[in-house]
């Protein structure tokens, strides 16, 4: 048997190859944007330029390697190079959403330092932000900011895993269509599923916020705690539904 | 331990409509069997169904007595198509990575087959001839050490000389207490290394002999005896 400490590094091993390509890319895309605005603009405002040239190919970065970490994990379900490795579906499942959840983390940590390399090159725009908000920044920083770094990374997992059930499904009925007019008839179920999972998870939250609402709870730590919690246990339903549909009808294509 | 696989009363549809029906299958012991049919006849699904990757059926399927889909992966080496992996990767970076998630992958054995099949590995996937490619698929499953191997349909599309390497190498690097299982439709390719012949036909398993019967009892070659089982289907 495969176990999970031998798979994730496989996996993230893909996954970091395909992360730094795209890294590669939006480095290559700032230095281009930086020297092309150089010229055409002068040396007068190349630190506002430069701050805004980082965020926008951040931005786009950020896009596309969560539209490539979501594919490779929906690649997993339905092809025999990964079906095949002899573990459980529910392992397999962990393992993929571990290297995946790894590289975004990694995407983040190296945005982060690149953002951060920006602020210390110019100086005058840091201390001007950091001037403006410093009272609130320092008194709720060491609170807020890894709570916000946990409530993103779970929302991430949160549309990877929505997507992956969406995709589930209709693989699974896929195999109980008939043969004929598969194309028109899956492009139909798609928008159907989609639209359906999408008002499920909303009406989750939804309830929840109603909870919130009726209960008389301000933004304090009981009301964070439960906004975390809430995102969790849709985290888990939407596991549980995933694994079960991996079990029982999700076939690898020929 | 005596490799066994053990089908009892298995169905499976898909898409409406019938694949298989009611198979009921026994094999075991460290012999090469050949599961012969037409195409459609249920052959690819049915070593799916075995290597655990398709889902949705009913009856039970058992190998070494495990039936849990994932302890079935572990006994059994199936011969996929390469199609999960992206076409510009290298067989070497194919090999890797069998080697990372197979523990009971022998690197030493896939390097002697690589060497005997005379195979480059800084090839990409994408520029790889259909012979070729079934060479590396055969390196890559036999080089895994398990009770079960299944070979699905390794002879498709290629040229007599691929043929001949790769019947060569199958009998040279078949582990001599396990079981093989190779599926086909060109059955004069594989008859000489044959000890039971199964031949699925009507979505069911309409034949299961030892290959020695079949030649002494309808004093036929393996390949006539499977094309008159066809003829007279026909005439019917």
């Amino acid at each position: 048997m495969t176990n999970m400490t031998r798979l994730i590094p496989t996996f993230l091993k893909e996954r970091f190859k395909a992360v730094n390509r795209l890294i590669m890319l939006m480095l290559t895309a700032i230095v281009a944007t930086a020297v092309v605005q150089l010229f055409t603009n002068g040396v007068s405002n190349w630190e506002t330029s430069l701050t805004g040239d980082v965020s926008f190919w951040s931005g786009i970065a950020f896009f596309v390697i969560f539209i490539r970490l979501a594919s490779f994990n929906e690649h997993i379900y339905v092809n025999d190079a990964f079906r095949l490795i002899p573990i459980s579906d529910t392992k397999l499942y962990l393992s993929s959403y571990s290297a995946s959840a790894l590289a975004f983390l990694y995407y983040g940590v190296i945005s982060a330092v690149l953002h951060g390399l920006v602020a210390f090159v110019t100086k005058g725009q840091l201390q001007v932000n950091f001037h403006i908000e410093s009272s609130f920044f320092w008194s709720s920083a060491p609170v807020a900011v890894p709570m916000i770094i946990v409530f993103f990374f779970l929302g991430l997992l949160l549309v990877w895993m929505t997507i992956s059930l969406i995709h589930l499904i209709m693989v699974s009925i896929a195999a109980f269509l008939p043969v004929g007019r598969q194309r028109l008839i899956r492009g139909v179920l798609y928008v159907v599923v989609s639209v359906v999972i999408i008002r499920v998870v909303m009406g989750l939250f939804q309830l929840y916020s109603q909870f919130v609402m009726t209960s008389g709870l301000q933004l304090n730590g009981t009301s964070v705690l439960l906004a975390f919690l809430s995102v969790i246990i849709v985290l888990i339903l939407e596991s549980a539904a995933n694994v079960l549909l991996m079990k029982r009808f999700v076939e690898t294509a020929l | 331990m005596k490799a066994t696989v053990k089908i009892n009363q298995l169905t499976y549809k898909k898409n409406l409509k019938t694949i298989l029906a009611d198979v009921s299958l026994d094999v075991s012991g460290d012999k090469i069997i050949g599961i012969l049919g037409e195409n459609g006849a249920g052959k690819t699904t049915l070593f799916r169904i075995i290597s655990g990757v398709a889902k949705n059926y009913r009856g039970d399927v058992a190998i070494n007595g495990k039936t849990s889909p994932a302890d079935r992966k572990s006994l059994v080496s199936y011969s996929q198509s390469l199609g999960g992996f992206p076409e510009n990767k290298r067989i070497s970076q194919v090999a890797n990575f069998h080697e990372q998630i197979y523990p009971d992958f022998d690197r030493d054995k896939y390097n002697q087959m690589i060497d005997f099949l005379s195979l480059d590995v800084t090839q990409r996937l994408a520029a790889l001839s259909k012979g070729t490619k079934e060479k590396v698929i055969v390196a890559l499953t036999l080089a895994r050490k398990t009770s079960v191997y299944l070979l699905d349909e390794p002879f498709g599309g290629i040229d007599s000389m691929s043929r001949k390497k790769i019947i060569n190498s199958i009998i040279q690097w078949k582990p001599t207490d396990s079981l093989m299982l190779i599926s086909d439709h060109y059955v004069s390719e594989i008859a000489s290394i044959l000890d039971e012949i199964v031949v699925l036909k009507d979505h069911t398993v309409a034949i299961h002999k030892r290959a020695d019967d079949v030649r002494q009892e309808s004093g036929k070659s393996i390949e006539d005896y499977y094309e008159s089982l066809y003829e007279e289907g026909a005439q019917k």
